[in-house]
């Protein structure tokens, strides 16, 4: 059903389709209701037989056939027995009576014609019930009387012949009529009761001859004979017409009819029991169907739903997805432009300190060039005289030589002041002090030389030069250093020089390498320790298509953790303020990049040993 | 929902009712009819406890001493079978409203339940069909049904009463009460049914003469049964006539003749029961024999026939004495 916009035709519209879906509900619960109606009827209907009626009435049959059968079975034993007791056949009769009553009341699945024929069978039993009601009384009338005769007539016998003269006449026939009566009551013969007849007759005849208390006995012998000839017939044929009556055959008969509505009966239930257990079937079968599409209904639902449900969440997470990605991407940009940020730092920091540093070396440069220049000269003309002086010198010892030759005597006051101020001394010490003078001043003009060299400013381009003096004129610049000091004794240096052709270099930025490796080995013998006598040792070679210089000192080395980092710039394990940390940093760069060669460091606890290789 | 519910309750439904067709498949027992007899004397004890609806006998008893059941409202169903003197009135005949005198010796109430048949000659099939008698006769209680139901109305209490049956004062319910209240009136333990459950100690050796005497003299064709007789029909006068020796011939002398119209049933009356017959003297249906004595002697004359001396009389007269039981609660 969609929903629609309260507009006039869509209203209409969905009341049409709830009402429609109400309908359908409607439906569905009148079938229901109709299903489960007609259910009802069909249960209804296979109820008819009422079981519980069936079986009492069905018990009736067997009952009055017993009771039947034993009311003969008194009838006979009242007949026959000596004494009895007709309890039981008023007991008996009365329950045949109380049977046809029921009887009378078949169960209500019995209809006509069945129960038509049961009524009027049972009523043509009424008939017989009621005939032998009658005869039964007549029957227990008759035999009391017979068996309280046939009981006292032997006995009366007895006493009369005991009492009269058997001779007697009027008693020999009363002795015969009682054996026919004996016999007749045996034999029932009825050819006997003529006999008997006469023969009492002939004791009523003979009986004047007795005395009158004979004459009663015999009277009542007599009335006793009759009563059994009387009534022998007469209960004979009651017994016998008692044990005809026809009860059983009529209730068989009526069994029979019953069974047939029995069965009927139950055919037609039994058909209405099948038809309501297959509709009950159905029901429950609709009932399930429409669980189960219920069911399915909602199953569906609950996946659309959940299809619904996941969509929207794939969305939310591809753009949590997304985000992430470009957070991801920002992230990583973030991070390379950091990096190359401080890359940038680094290289500017790096530039920083080579800048400073190289307007320290270009100033320092620029100092020394012009100390150098500026001492050059006076230098110069130092050591230019200095010829002259020595060789003034040499002509004044000669002139004073002349002079000694001639005045071998001198006044003694001249000759003991001449002695002190010691003329020979004064030649020898002359000869030193002008020797040291020279030498002061070749030292000098190394020294000057070696700024030069050291900072050749204007040679900023690369030029073949000879490494060696860019050796040793650092070595000059470090002279003073290796002096002994209380930590260490004088410092040696050892160099081993190969021999190396001319190398296109930049040799200033060489020499300040090599000023760096030697202040460094100077360094680490000063933090060295005691003992071993400190040495720097200097190594070139020439390897074929390189060439080879080695700095080694007996330092306090390296530590292994820190060796890596030796080039790293800023990198220092001096104090603060002592060391920028960018000399091997710059070396570095001058060696491999400005020259492309490799600048390696071994180092133990031995001492350090650091090695240019710089490609020709 | 309530679809489900619906047939979750419609199976349960169906479920039921196929188990109660179940059940109804269960058989119903046979009941049994047969009595035991003890021994196999011609003479049964009565029985010692039969139950009865205590309501219904309180009930009963109230209406069988009210005299409102009789048109002058003197005369109650007591008046004539007293439960203090045995059931009877101990009159040749009774005495019905306006003194009007009846036609033959009142039988005793007690045990009446179990007679096969009411009134001498039998025409009432149960005590409740008795009671039409009395109650209609002029010379006997002689009302009407319409006319006690009326008084009976009138009473708050026997309305009270009768609302232990749904329709309340009908005459069936007056006669369902009062025959209930009757059949209580059972006389169990004589010392005769003592001796017949096995004690023999319980009749004298005369006692137990009398009892053999009883039956070999013959009295046992007739006085037979749980109640000495009260179970069949006989003639009086089968050896001598005794009605041409008693002479007066009354229409309550012909017995069931009044009822059958057959001749055969000339002078037949329903065999009297023996019980407590020491307690409702006089004797014979018209009250004549006002002994034992005298009922035992005419007895032998007009039906066994028999010649008996004395001496056993009087034994069977002790006989006789011990059939007296337990007499009912209510008297």
């Amino acid at each position: 059903m969609k929903l629609s916009l309260p507009f006039t035709p869509s209203v209409l519209e969905t009341w049409e389709t709830v009402v429609k879906a109400l309908q359908r509900r409607r439906m569905d619960m009148s079938i229901f209701i109709a299903a489960f109606v007609v259910l009802g009827c069909l249960f209804w209907q296979s109820q008819g037989v009422n079981l519980s009626h069936q079986q009492q009435y069905q018990a009736l049959f067997f009952q009055s056939e017993e009771h039947k059968a034993r009311l003969d079975q008194n009838i006979l034993m009242a007949r026959h027995e000596l004494f009895n007791d007709y309890d039981a056949l008023v007991r008996y009769s009365q329950a045949l009576q109380q049977d046809q009553v029921a009887l009378k009341q078949p169960p209500t699945f019995v209809h006509n014609p069945e129960r038509g024929k049961i009524l009027s069978l049972l009523s043509e039993n009424a008939q017989d019930l009621n005939h032998q009601a009658e005869l039964l009384e007549q029957f227990k009338s008759k035999n009391a009387v017979l068996k309280n005769s046939l009981q006292y007539l032997p006995l009366l016998m007895e006493q009369i012949e005991k009492q009269v003269d058997s001779s007697s006449p009027a008693i020999a026939s009363l002795g015969q009529a009682f054996k026919s009566v004996l016999l007749y009551n045996q034999t029932s013969q009825s050819a006997l009761l003529s006999t008997i007849t006469q023969q009492i007759s002939q004791v009523e005849q003979k009986q004047t001859e007795l005395s009158q208390e004979s004459r009663a006995m015999a009277k009542l012998a007599i009335a006793h004979m009759r009563i059994i000839i009387a009534h022998q017939e007469t209960v004979n044929t009651l017994t016998t017409q008692l044990l005809q009556i026809p009860i059983i055959q009529h209730i068989k008969r009526v069994q029979i009819v019953y069974d047939g509505a029995y069965g009927r009966a139950i055919a037609y239930t039994d058909f209405y029991r099948i038809a309501a257990y297959l509709l009950s079937l159905l029901i429950l079968g609709g009932l399930t169907s429409k669980i189960i599409s219920r069911l399915k209904r909602s199953n569906q639902e609950l996946e659309t739903k959940v299809m619904e449900r996941t969509g929207k969440l794939n969305q939310v997470v591809q753009h949590l997805n997304t985000e992430i990605l470009e957070r991801t991407t920002a992230q990583q940009v973030l991070r390379q432009q950091t990096e190359r940020l401080q890359e940038a730092l680094q290289d500017v920091q790096y530039a920083q300190a080579r800048l400073v540093q190289t307007e320290k070396m270009s100033s320092l440069g620029q100092l020394v060039a012009g100390v150098a220049h500026e001492i050059n000269n006076p230098v110069n003309f130092i050591h230019g005289n200095l010829t002259y002086v020595d060789q003034h010198v040499h002509d004044l010892m000669q002139v004073l030589q002349c002079y000694q030759q001639q005045t071998p005597h001198l006044p003694e006051s001249l000759q003991s002041e001449i002695a002190a101020l010691e003329p020979d001394f004064i030649v020898e010490d002359l000869e030193k002090l002008l020797q040291s003078m020279r030498s002061g001043t070749d030292r000098i003009r190394d020294i000057v030389l070696s700024l030069r060299n050291f900072s050749r400013l204007d040679e900023a381009e690369m030029k073949t030069v000879d490494l060696h003096e860019g050796l040793n004129s650092t070595l000059v610049m470090v002279q003073h250093r290796l002096a002994p000091t209380p930590t260490h004794p004088k410092i040696t240096i050892t160099k081993h020089y190969g021999e190396l052709p001319p190398v296109h270099c930049y040799s200033s930025q060489l020499n300040q390498v090599f000023m760096h490796l030697l202040n460094n080995a100077i360094d680490a013998i000063e933090d060295g320790k005691d003992g071993a006598t400190p040495q720097i040792c200097i190594q070139t070679e020439w390897l074929d298509e390189q060439v080879a210089i080695r700095i080694a000192d007996n330092g306090s080395g390296i530590a292994p953790e820190i060796q890596p980092k030796i080039f790293d710039p800023f990198f220092t394990t001096k104090a603060i303020g002592k060391g920028t940390g960018l000399g091997l940093t710059i070396c570095y760069q001058i060696v491999v990049e400005k020259h492309s060669g490799k600048l390696d460091c071994r180092s133990s606890e031995q001492g350090t040993e650091f090695v240019i290789l710089l490609p020709i | 929902m309530g679809q489900i519910i619906l047939g979750a309750l419609s199976i349960i439904i169906v479920l039921y009712g196929f188990s109660w067709i179940g059940h109804s498949l269960q058989p119903t027992l046979l009941t049994e009819t047969e009595s035991l007899a003890i021994g196999t004397e011609p003479i049964q004890p009565i029985p010692q406890v039969i139950k009865l609806d205590r309501a219904k006998v309180a009930l009963g008893n109230q209406l069988f001493h009210d005299p409102q059941l009789s048109h002058t409202n003197t005369i109650s169903c007591a008046s004539c079978h007293s439960l203090q003197t045995g059931g009877v009135d101990r009159q040749i005949v009774s005495t019905g409203i306006n003194h009007t005198e009846g036609q033959i010796n009142t039988p005793t109430v007690f045990n009446s339940g179990f007679q096969f048949r009411q009134f001498w000659d039998g025409r009432a099939a149960t005590l409740e069909d008795q009671i039409d008698g009395p109650i209609q006769r002029d010379f006997e209680m002689g009302s009407s049904w319409n006319e006690i139901i009326s008084k009976l109305k009138r009473s708050p209490q026997y309305i009270h009463h009768f609302r232990l049956y749904p329709d309340g004062i009908t005459a069936t319910n007056v006669k369902d009460a009062i025959a209930t209240f009757e059949r209580s009136l059972y006389t169990p333990n004589s010392r005769f049914d003592q001796f017949l459950r096995g004690d023999p100690d319980a009749l004298s050796l005369d006692e137990q003469k009398g009892y053999e005497l009883f039956k070999s003299q013959g009295c046992i064709s007739c006085h037979q049964g749980m109640l000495l007789g009260g179970n069949m029909y006989q003639k009086i006068g089968i050896v001598n006539d005794y009605f041409k020796e008693r002479g007066n011939i009354t229409p309550a002398d012909l017995g069931r003749f009044n009822q059958t119209r057959q001749e055969a049933d000339r002078y037949v009356f329903k065999v009297p029961s023996l019980r407590n017959v020491a307690l409702t003297p006089p004797y014979l249906h018209d009250g004549t024999a006002p002994t034992l004595d005298a009922a035992i002697k005419a007895m032998i004359r007009y039906q066994v026939g028999r010649q008996i001396p004395q001496d056993d009389i009087d034994r069977i007269i002790q006989f006789l004495n011990t059939l007296s039981g337990d007499l009912p609660e209510s008297s």
